[in-house]
């Protein structure tokens, strides 16, 4: 009898654990309060954690006295939660023996151009800049660095700016109304008839005229995968236009190149000022023809020139410009203004830093495509139809002095030092994150990848340099439970 | 040792549960499981008791 009480009572005791285990699991993946905060130790990457993955890829990664270091860039980690949420604040700690000028984390919003949500781990130049020059703040943390102080507050500064050329931006979208004002439509049809590769951006500008813009596509069928064509029109940042054409044949990789069609942007009455043109598409899309009635046109950061390409030239404002093949038969001296970037390995980047040319501009010249060309300014075909509407970036690759900048905005948080690692702080909106999509599960997952830049850690560049990354700590907000019943109860409404 | 053998079976019967109840969560939701707890270990538990039962059985 006693035996039967005793085996009943541990019967009870054990569903019971079991129940609250249950519990638990449950409570911490529904979060009821909307917050979870997850940690993880980038330093000693033995120890397993479902929520924040170790940083990949392994070989620019060293172990120096059992403290993993990161010895190339960029690297990446992906943080994964049991729900959705709107907001991440993440607090990393780090410790950086080479003083490397900048820093910076990334969370990937759209994979077809792996466009990424770049946020400030530490930016040298600022963190200069707020020690000798006068700082004002703004009412949402925003940063005005004032070469001689002049204005009292963020808000007078951006009511009556000073010209567009003594500001410099880091991580902060200054709306500058950019007017061009000697500017004359023209009737002239332009044409761009070197083949371009892939997804690209670019500025045009439209005044009195309307907007006309023809391209035409080939698909080169090098990768077995669906290749839709995406073409987007944006006025300050707002999509206002979209076109699209569907892939509606099978998935093939033979190799056989394809007639796309074409697609075409054509808008009338639109507003004085800048647009940007957006093209999505994988690297089997070549666009083989543009033909533009706007005068002006510039390739914004990044551009593919396609294999069957000769005698290139562009023309770029940026300081630093990078090229890279991943075709032997493209492997060749690149000159840019009056600097020759040696272009003699494939699937290498390499790189040009011009301090003097940043305002003249310089010409490149190929002799050969295939090429993908990169650099943070906007490349052109012609001189007559080259516009530059961005402010210059404050980064290193600026020389403030020389550029005469006397105004810096920024939204920035110098980092905080504590027991000799460096603290730094930054928020990300995860809710339009890009979350994997796995074929055996329903929905989307909640795996999100993120990406750290440092820009001057390169692998091959013979400099042994190196960053520690150690506890990062990611405090993720969204809805609350009762909100969510509230959202769904009202919707049904 | 009859004693020590329904102690056993009560873990083994909670152990089953267990085994069921977090695989239709897994399967129900990825991760809820997974992210606090290895599924290895109850299994492996779970074995052992069913082993010992089985050859300590009257």
């Amino acid at each position: 009898m006693l035996k039967n009480f005793f085996i009943q009572k541990l019967r009870v005791l054990l569903w019971l654990i079991l129940i609250g285990i249950v519990c638990f699991l449950l409570y911490q993946a529904i979060a009821p309060d909307g917050k979870a905060i997850y940690t993880y130790n980038f330093s000693q990457p033995n120890k397993v954690n479902y929520f924040i993955g170790e940083l990949k890829p392994k070989d620019r990664l060293k172990i120096i006295n059992n403290i993993q270091s990161v010895i190339g860039e960029p690297v990446y980690f992906f943080l994964r939660t049991l729900r959705k949420f709107d907001k991440a604040k993440i607090t990393l700690q780090y410790q950086n023996p080479d003083d490397l000028p900048l820093i910076e984390m990334g969370l990937l919003k759209g994979k077809i151009i792996w466009r990424y949500d770049l946020k400030p781990i530490t930016n040298k130049t600022l963190n200069q800049l707020i020690m000798a020059w006068s700082t004002v703040y703004g009412a949402n943390g925003e940063l005005l660095l004032e070469r001689e102080k002049k204005y009292q507050t963020f808000e007078g500064f951006l009511k009556n700016p000073p010209p567009i050329n003594e500001i410099a931006t880091y991580n902060y979208n200054f709306k500058n109304n950019y007017l061009l004002p000697d500017y004359q439509p023209t009737d002239k049809e332009n044409k761009i008839n070197q083949p371009l590769r892939g997804s690209y951006q670019f500025y045009t500008y439209i005044k009195n005229e309307k907007l006309d813009l023809e391209f035409s596509f080939f698909d080169i069928n090098k990768n077995k995968d669906n290749d839709p064509i995406e073409l987007n029109l944006y006025y300050q940042d707002k999509l206002i236009d979209s076109k699209r054409l569907d892939d509606k044949d099978a998935p093939v990789d033979d190799n056989k190149k394809i007639d796309r069609g074409k697609l075409r942007l054509n808008s009338n009455d639109l507003t004085e000022g800048v647009y940007k043109v957006e093209l999505l598409v994988n690297d089997d899309i070549i666009t083989n023809q543009i033909i533009s009635k706007q005068s002006k046109l510039s390739f914004i950061n990044r551009l593919w020139i396609a294999e069957g390409a000769k005698n290139i030239e562009l023309k770029t404002d940026g300081n630093i410009v990078s090229a890279q093949t991943i075709n032997p038969d493209s492997l060749q001296t690149i000159k840019v203004g009056d600097n020759n970037l040696i272009l003699d390995k494939t699937y290498q980047q390499f790189k040009i830093f011009n301090k003097k040319n940043f305002n003249a501009g310089a010409l490149i010249k190929l002799d050969k495509g295939d090429v993908i060309l990169s650099g943070n300014g906007v490349f052109s075909f012609d001189q007559n139809s080259f516009i530059e509407p961005n402010i210059k970036k404050a980064d290193n690759s600026l020389d403030i002095n020389a550029n005469k900048i006397n105004y810096v905005l920024a939204k920035y948080q110098a980092p905080k030092e504590n027991n000799g690692w460096q603290i730094a702080e930054m928020e990300f909106d995860i809710a339009d994150a890009y979350r994997e999509k796995n074929v055996f599960q329903l929905g989307d997952t909640n795996k999100m990848s993120f990406l750290i830049s440092i820009p001057d850690l390169k692998m091959d560049d013979n400099i042994d340099d190196k960053i520690i990354f150690g506890k990062i700590t990611i405090g993720l907000s969204g809805k609350s439970l009762l909100d969510k019943i509230k959202t769904i109860f009202y919707e049904k409404k | 040792m009859k004693k020590n053998n329904r102690v056993l079976k009560e873990f083994f019967y909670v152990l089953t549960g267990t085994l069921a109840i977090f695989s239709l969560l897994e399967l129900a939701w990825p991760g809820v499981v997974l992210a606090y707890i290895n599924i290895n270990w109850v299994l492996i538990f779970w074995l052992i008791i069913g082993i010992f039962l089985l050859l300590f059985s009257d």
